[in-house]
């Protein structure tokens, strides 16, 4: 059931119909059945998968409360470790099976099982271990009713594709649950329209251009298609994913429940350190909480503190998908950090207007490159593209059409004056008229330039 | 009214003004001048506007409806000395279905004809095709159907994906229409000028129009074998469609487009009951070859039982079996010049004399 889909606006619309008309303590269960069914829409067998991970980590996080010394730290590792090996089983089993074939002399499907990989692993797993992680420093209390744990890791509109919540965020709005305010219900209704403009509108058009250049990288050589086809994938990728967190953020917002931000105009950032500050924001926060700073951070050192940039974002890199592409795009961020930190790049520092545009114009090329691996099939690919990126003389044809260039600058303009004016913070406080005015544009637009002749998938519903 | 209750409302007031708007671009004449004229749409909109603003002279008119293989050359039949006046609204792809709404809105006052000439392919039924669920007909007949048609023509599609698609077109044209528009936006000048030109044009080839000269002749098939000769001049491509055409195996038979055909022309001739318009049906030249009869078990005969309904009128069968050879044929499926005028010939004569010379 995906998000910009008719079978999910009716969903959405019954549980929020029932939500409110329901009495108070009836809701967990509305929301926790909600869930469920939302899941097993795309595979009921790994419902399994879902309450296991869930029976292990409540009981976990008991055990935790009521352990001390090694007792304590066994629990923890028990439920980290649970995760992982699910995890790892279905994301990395196959990958790492063929990579030892190949090392034996093997067919790399020598020792290759036949894995679906289950929907939101990646996140809910992240999810779960940060919990059992703050019960074991107490800087979270476990929670008793098994119900309201299995609700925090099913809770529909953050299963699939996050923004990876704390407990502590989910559970202050669940224990101390109010109804929404208007501008909160302004805002959710707003971030879900927008959400399904940038994935309708946006992130489908330009997906056709990186589809079809990516499926087959030789058939179009040179230095034009090159950079077409990874601009292309660029602008999908971030379209595609936040507007999946706008709608997450926004259906939420709905029912009552306050979501981290998850993007905050990544490619107008002007360092790639900054770039992460902006980009998939739970997942760095969740990465900077749960691995670099327990790997010591950058209180060891300029040596250890490289060492950890490049060990968290390579980790970064291979939680996205098993191959050596997405390790390769992690380690190419990993070393970026570092360069920009041996450099002295302060994101903190103010950079004057001047510096800031062709500085961003740097960092999203920068991002640009590494997206290629990211989104190449295969090493040979990614580096065939690398090739013409930077072949001479540029030849070739742009691949992005004048409507899809004038929508990319469209969609700078928006950011840049978001960025100076925050218009959309402005608007969800903006008289009746005006909102619902930007509704009926919004809902005229949607209909008439969305993409819905062909059913493009989330990207990150692949992770 | 509470602030949450403000949202709600300023939010549906945002839905109700979208429909408003909606409405005003696409249930109005606004953009429908501006369609592409030979598109599903446009198409299907221009030969109901130039059948609407022919001039009515005498009661003896005859509407020929049909598909690209209805053959029927209105200006040479109307230079045969009939008493009739014979008009033509077939456009390419289109079957009963499209046939009943573009019928309903040529001739609201159901006077205006004394007969509508209906082309089948049989008057017994094979199934060999999904026919209630062509996508097609939504977009031929999006400007044609009225929110009271929400419930026949959505649940005529066999699959529900199409009848949820065919019920959100009917409430939302735009969602039909996007694509002519997004074409309309990239192309404004083009657009402009073809719209502009388009009466023209469509008079022009209704006026002296006489059809292709290519014929089929060399293609024979040897059907015990099942082995085909093609005519040396058609490409591979035509060569598969002449295959797919001929040779096609049979699917299990389900009655589906008996009931197809029950439903649809049951439509044509319930919206005639008791009016003075004849409703004649024909079986059209079936190709320039014919598979053998024992291809296909044909158990139902949805036309010759309506048959039986009051105004309904089937030709003979075997009327245009004579031009069903390779030499009338221009490809596997349309007749050639020859073709086109002996059908016309024939046609007009027999209707005459059906009718009352």
């Amino acid at each position: 059931m995906l998000f910009n889909s008719g079978q999910f606006i009716l969903f959405f619309l019954v549980v929020l119909l029932l939500h409110y008309l329901l009495p108070t303590r009836a809701r967990r269960w509305l929301l926790l059945a909600a869930s469920y069914f939302f899941y097993m829409c795309w595979n009921p067998k790994f419902i399994a998968l879902l309450l296991t991970l869930t029976l292990i980590d409540y009981f976990a996080a008991l055990w935790i409360e009521r352990s001390e010394g090694p007792k304590r730290k066994a629990a923890l590792w028990f439920s980290v470790g649970a995760n992982l090996l699910f995890l790892g089983f279905f994301k990395y089993y196959n990958f790492f099976a063929a990579n030892l074939a190949q090392l034996l002399g093997g067919h790399t499907s020598a020792f290759a099982f036949d894995i679906i990989l289950p929907l939101g692993i990646s996140f809910h797993t992240f999810q779960s271990i940060s919990y059992v992680v703050d019960v074991y420093r107490n800087e979270q209390k476990p929670i008793r009713s098994l119900a309201d744990y299995a609700l925090f890791i099913a809770f529909f509109p953050q299963l699939v594709a996050g923004p990876i919540v704390r407990a502590r965020e989910f559970f202050a709005d669940f224990y101390h649950w109010r109804p929404p305010s208007a501008q909160m219900l302004q805002d959710g209704l707003l971030m879900m329209l927008l959400g399904l403009m940038k994935k309708m509108i946006a992130a489908d058009q330009f997906a056709q251009v990186a589809n079809k250049y990516f499926a087959s990288v030789t058939t179009t050589p040179g230095f034009y298609p090159a950079w077409g086809g990874v601009i292309a994938f660029s602008l999908q990728i971030f379209f595609d994913f936040s507007g999946y967190t706008d709608i997450a953020i926004g259906s939420a917002a709905l029912l009552g429940y306050h979501f981290p931000e998850n993007f905050r105009r990544p490619y107008l950032a002007a360092s790639i350190t900054e770039f992460w500050r902006r980009w998939h924001m739970s997942l760095s926060k969740w990465l900077r909480d749960y691995l670099y700073i327990p790997l010591g951070g950058n209180r060891r050192g300029p040596l250890s503190t490289y060492r950890n940039l490049m060990l968290t974002m390579l980790l970064g890199g291979l939680w996205h998908g098993a191959s050596w592409n997405f390790i390769i795009w992690g380690g190419y961020h990993g070393a970026s950090l570092a360069v920009e930190r041996l450099a002295g790049v302060d994101p903190n520092r103010p950079i004057p207007w001047y510096a800031r545009a062709p500085r961003a114009l740097l960092t999203c090329s920068l991002v640009a490159i590494g997206w290629v691996f990211f989104r190449a099939a295969t090493f040979r690919d990614a580096w065939y593209v690398l090739g013409q990126m930077f072949s001479l003389p540029p030849q070739g044809k742009f691949l992005l059409s004048t409507n899809l260039n004038r929508l990319a600058l469209l969609t700078l303009v928006l950011a840049t004056t978001e960025e100076r004016w925050s218009w959309f913070d402005r608007l969800s406080r903006a008289p009746l008229w005006l909102f619902a005015a930007v509704v009926a544009v919004s809902l005229l637009l949607l209909e008439l330039f969305s993409v819905t002749d062909i059913a493009i998938p989330f990207v990150y519903f692949q992770f | 009214m509470s602030s949450s209750r403000r949202v709600i409302f300023g939010f549906l007031l945002g839905t109700f003004a979208f429909i408003l708007i909606e409405a005003f671009l696409f249930r109005t004449n606004l953009y429908r001048r501006a369609l592409l004229p030979f598109s599903t749409t446009g198409s299907l909109e221009m030969v109901l506007d130039a059948e609407r603003a022919r001039p009515i002279r005498h009661p003896n008119q005859i509407l020929a409806i049909g598909d690209s293989r209805m053959a029927l050359r209105t200006w040479m039949a109307n230079q045969l000395g009939t008493k009739y006046t014979f008009a033509f609204a077939g456009v390419a792809g289109t079957l009963p279905r499209v046939w009943r709404y573009l019928i309903r809105d040529i001739d609201p006052t159901r006077n205006r004809y004394a007969a509508i000439l209906l082309p089948v392919d049989d008057y017994d039924d094979e199934d060999w095709e999904d026919l209630g669920n062509r996508s097609t007909d939504l977009r031929y007949l999006i400007y044609r159907l009225r929110y009271r048609d929400l419930p026949e023509f959505a649940s005529s599609f066999t699959t529900n994906e199409m009848k949820l698609t065919a019920a959100q077109g009917i409430l939302l044209r735009g969602t039909v229409l996007k694509d002519d528009l997004a074409d309309f936006l990239n192309n404004r000048p083009k657009r402009i000028d073809l719209v502009s030109g388009q009466t023209r044009s469509w008079f022009g080839i209704q006026e002296d129009y006489t059809g292709v000269n290519k014929t089929m002749e060399g293609l024979s098939v040897d059907w015990v074998n099942r082995r085909v000769t093609y005519p040396v001049r058609l490409s591979a491509a035509e060569r598969k469609t002449v295959d797919d055409i001929l040779m096609r195996g049979s699917i299990p038979q389900t009655g589906s487009k008996a009931n197809y055909m029950r439903h649809w022309f049951g439509k044509i001739i319930d919206q005639y009951a008791g009016s003075r318009t004849k409703l004649i049906f024909y079986r059209m030249p079936r190709g320039p070859l014919v598979r053998p009869a024992s291809w296909a078990k044909k158990q139902t005969h949805s036309i010759r039982d309506l048959a039986a309904k009051p105004n309904t009128i089937l030709l003979d069968e075997h009327l245009f079996d004579l031009l069903e050879k390779p030499e009338f044929f221009m490809d596997p499926l349309h007749l050639n010049a020859e073709g086109c005028r002996l059908f016309t010939e024939i046609l007009t004569r027999k209707v005459s004399q059906v009718l009352g010379e």
